[in-house]
C-alpha cells in the first residue's frame, strides 16, 4: 500500500472517503502517514512466520504485569523481613589466645592478672592498690611505627578507661610508646586498682575493635587510624598472682 | 588559514599541554622538605640542624647502661647540635627500608628525642630495631627537628643494611654534650 494508491486524490474522493465510516476513515488516515504505512507493511510480513508470536504477546494481559511485579518485589521484601529494623552484623567470639589481625596489628589477648607491688618487674603501688594487668602479644603490621595507644584502641576493657592504662614491654620493663613495622613484642596494660575492685575468677569482657586509616587530604594533613568498628568479644578470667602461690 | 596549518597548530598545542602536564611539580612538592645529603664522618647542615654521622652498625645485641635487648639493631653513632634556635630538639630520627620506616626505639636512653643546643654539640647513638628479615637492602637515614618534616631540612643518610659492619654487640653512646 502507497500514499499514492491509499490518498483521496479528488475532494469527491476524500467526501466518499469521509462518509464511508470509521473503519475506513481510519485505515484512509493511517494509510496517509508513512510510519504506520511501514507498522502496517512489516505487521503483514511479519505475519507469514512469527505472526503466531504477535498473536501470543497479544495476548499478555500486560496491564498486570506491573502489579505482579509489585506482588513479588512485596513478597521479597517480607521473606527478607520487611520493614523490621535490621540486625547489626554480631561481633564474633574469640578465646583468649587467639590471634586477631587487621590493618594495623595482629595481636592475642593472652591473660589478665592481679598483682602485688614488684620493684623488679617495676610495678610500684601504694597502700591498699592491686595491679591489674592484661598481657598482649602485638605485631604492628602496618609500614610504619604506631603509637601504642591506638592499640589500647583495639583492645577495649568494659569499665576501663583506656587513657588511664599503661602499657610497657614485659622482656625490659620500659615503658612502649611505639611500636615498630613487623616487630614483634610482648606487652601488658598496666591498671592500679583498689584492692577489692577485683578478685580471682572475675571475667574481663573485652572488645577488639578494627579502626579504618584514614588520609587527611584538603584542610587537614596527615594521617590517623579513627573508628573503632567492634568486631570481636573476649571473656578474660582475671588469675590473681597471689592467690596461686 | 590554510587546514595543515590548523591541524599543525593543533598538535603542536597538545604536545605543548603534554609537556606542561609533565613538567609541573605534584602536589606535595610545595611543601617538600629539603634533603640535606650526609656522609659519613663529615658534617652536614640544614636549616636548625647540624650533624656528623660518625657510625652506622648492625648487631644482634644492643647495650646501654644495664639495659640489653636482643635483636636487629642498626646503632648509629653521631653528634648533633642546632644552628639557629632552641628550642630544637632531635623529634625525627627514622629509618627507611623500602617500604617500611622504623623509628629510633625508645627502649634504651638514646639521642632520639634530646633536646638539642645551639653551637654545642650532644654527641650519643641511636638504635632502630628493625624485623629479623631486615638484613639486606637500602634504607634512609633521616633526622629532623620536627616529625612533621615538611618544608623543614631533613638531613639523609643513605645506608645499605647488607655493607654495615655487623658486630655481635653494641653499646650504646652515652648521651652527652662534647666540645667541639
Amino acid at each position: 500500500m502507497t500514499e499514492g494508491e491509499s490518498a483521496p486524490r479528488t475532494r469527491a474522493a476524500a467526501r466518499a472517503a469521509r462518509t464511508a465510516g470509521t473503519a475506513s476513515t481510519a485505515s484512509a488516515a493511517s494509510a496517509t502517514l508513512p510510519s504506520a504505512a511501514r507498522g502496517a507493511r512489516g505487521r503483514r510480513a511479519a505475519g507469514g512466520r512469527f505472526g503466531w508470536v504477535r498473536a501470543a504477546s497479544d495476548r499478555v494481559p500486560t496491564t498486570w504485569l506491573a502489579g505482579a511485579a509489585t506482588v513479588v518485589f512485596l513478597g521479597a521484601t517480607a521473606a527478607f523481613g520487611g520493614l523490621a529494623t535490621a540486625a547489626e552484623p554480631g561481633t564474633a567470639a574469640i578465646e583468649p589466645g587467639a590471634e586477631h589481625r587487621n590493618d594495623q596489628f595482629a595481636f592475642t589477648v593472652e591473660s589478665a592478672q592481679l598483682r602485688d607491688a614488684d620493684p623488679d618487674a617495676g610495678i610500684y603501688l601504694d597502700e591498699g592498690e592491686r595491679l591489674l594487668s592484661v598481657r598482649v602479644r602485638v605485631e604492628n603490621v602496618f609500614a610504619e611505627p604506631q603509637a601504642v595507644g591506638d592499640l589500647v584502641e583495639n583492645i577495649a576493657i568494659d569499665g576501663i578507661d583506656a587513657k588511664k592504662l599503661s602499657v610497657v614491654r614485659v622482656d625490659d620493663g620500659t615503658f612502649v610508646s611505639r611500636l615498630q613495622p613487623d616487630v614483634p613484642a610482648e606487652v601488658e596494660f598496666r591498671l592500679r586498682v583498689g584492692a577489692g575492685d577485683y578478685r580471682d575468677g572475675d571475667v574481663l569482657h573485652l572488645t577488639l575493635n578494627d579502626l579504618s586509616y584514614y588520609v587527611g587530604s584538603f584542610v587537614m594533613s596527615g594521617a590517623a587510624w579513627v573508628d573503632p568498628e567492634p568486631v570481636a568479644e573476649m571473656s578474660l578470667i582475671v588469675h590473681d598472682t597471689a592467690a596461686a602461690s | 588559514m590554510k587546514s595543515w596549518l590548523q591541524w599543525t597548530i593543533g598538535a603542536g598545542l597538545v604536545v605543548a599541554a603534554w609537556g606542561v602536564a609533565a613538567l609541573t611539580p605534584p602536589e606535595e612538592a610545595r611543601e617538600a622538605p629539603f634533603p640535606v645529603r650526609a656522609v659519613i664522618g663529615e658534617p652536614a647542615s640544614g636549616r636548625n640542624i647540624e650533624t656528623t654521622i660518625a657510625d652506622v652498625r648492625r648487631a644482634d645485641r644492643v647495650t646501654a647502661g644495664a639495659w640489653s635487648a636482643d635483636g636487629n639493631w642498626v646503632v648509629v653513632d653521631l653528634t648533633v647540635e642546632a644552628v639557629m634556635t632552641e628550642p630544637a630538639s632531635l623529634a625525627l630520627a627514622t629509618l627507611t627500608i623500602g617500604d617500611r620506616v622504623f623509628s629510633a626505639s625508645e627502649r634504651p636512653k638514646s639521642l632520639a628525642q634530646s633536646a638539642l643546643a645551639v653551637g654545642i654539640p650532644l654527641s650519643g647513638s641511636l638504635a632502630f630495631e628493625l624485623p629479623t628479615d631486615a638484613d639486606q637492602g637500602e634504607g634512609t637515614l633521616s633526622l629532623a627537628l620536627h616529625g612533621d618534616s615538611r618544608l623543614d631540612s631533613v638531613i639523609e643518610l643513605p645506608i645499605d643494611l647488607g655493607a654495615l659492619p655487623h658486630p655481635p654487640s653494641i653499646e650504646l653512646e652515652p648521651t652527652g654534650w662534647t666540645n667541639g
